[in-house]
């Protein structure tokens, strides 16, 4: 592989396999995703999964005993709502599904 | 003026694996745009929906004539909402997304219907429109075909990313769950690296390796 003029090129394999050669390295360079809080993707990753698995276990299937990710959602919050203060993210007061109230119905 | 776009398919996965998915699509190979990912609100209703909200940090991908004339924009990271109700009882999804910034330069609003059936459980509809404008006078209409164009590309890297998940979760190799060609996909594969390959050239903060 060769250093292009430009920068960096990556070579994506034969036609026919570039598809599955280029997803299989792509897995290995996307573990998960951070917060935009940079202190709270570890609290973040601690309560996706809590919720991911309540969700197709219980909440799919009509179980509404309680949601034991509560504490790991308190502990999230608090962090990356104070991410989003701090960053001045636009995000308070906006209505939930805020635009589509303008919508007509599909 | 605003675009409307609107388009319909059938995803070949049940409607609680494509919802599943939906909550794991990111990071995927085809959202590389898409740096940082979060749920800021959360609520099971009396009647057992799930309202969320998600709040996602995109990087601004802008055509070399619009870098020019907004250059404070490439700076800027873009704020996506994404508002969503789950119903398990009717076997319905419903997502509503839009900007929260750079909404001058071009809003881009979409909503989605998941829907499941119950005469074809192993199908699940689903239901696209997204409205797209801008308010710059004089210079609206090139951005809005900038920004349907880029919009279109987008969904189709979403769909891509959506069937990856799907797959991981079925514990399969990455297979096609839409109706799609073979070049197709390879050639938007090539898109995506073309994507991965500029981001790593451009100076950006190191990505956390496990």
């Amino acid at each position: 592989m060769s250093l292009s003029p430009t920068g960096l090129e990556q070579q994506v394999g034969p036609p026919g396999f570039a598809p599955l050669s280029f997803l299989s390295r792509a897995v290995f360079f996307f573990p998960e995703m951070n917060s935009v809080g940079e202190a709270c993707t570890e609290l973040k990753r601690e309560y996706d999964t809590c919720f991911n698995r309540w969700f197709a276990e219980k909440f799919l299937k009509g179980d509404r005993s309680g949601d034991p990710c509560t504490e790991s959602f308190r502990k999230y919050q608090r962090c990356v709502q104070a991410a989003i203060k701090e960053k001045e993210i636009p995000i308070d007061g906006v209505d939930f599904m805020g635009p589509n109230k303008d919508k007509p119905e599909s | 003026m605003v675009k409307y776009f609107c388009s319909s398919t059938d995803i070949r996965s049940t409607w609680d694996h494509v919802v599943s998915a939906f909550w794991q699509r990111y990071p995927n190979p085809f959202s590389t745009h898409v740096l940082t990912e979060d749920v800021v609100y959360r609520e099971v209703t009396a009647d057992h929906r799930l309202l969320s909200r998600r709040l996602l940090m995109k990087t601004n991908r802008l055509p070399r004539w619009a870098e020019r004339l907004f250059p404070s924009g490439m700076s800027r990271s873009v704020y996506i909402i994404e508002d969503s109700i789950v119903d398990p009882v009717n076997k319905s999804l419903t997502t509503y997304t839009w900007n929260l910034n750079h909404t001058t330069l071009m809003s881009v609003e979409e909503r989605c219907v998941f829907q499941g059936s119950v005469e074809h459980p192993a199908t699940t509809q689903l239901k696209r429109e997204a409205w797209i404008s801008s308010s710059i006078y004089g210079f609206s209409k090139p951005i809005q075909e900038f920004g349907l164009a880029r919009f279109k590309s987008n969904q189709v890297k979403a769909m891509k990313g959506l069937e990856y998940a799907l797959s991981n979760l079925q514990g399969e190799a990455p297979q096609r769950l839409l109706r799609d060609t073979v070049k197709d996909a390879s050639e938007k594969a090539k898109e995506a690296a073309k994507t991965l390959a500029s981001a790593a050239a451009v100076p950006q903060k190191p990505r956390q390796f496990v």
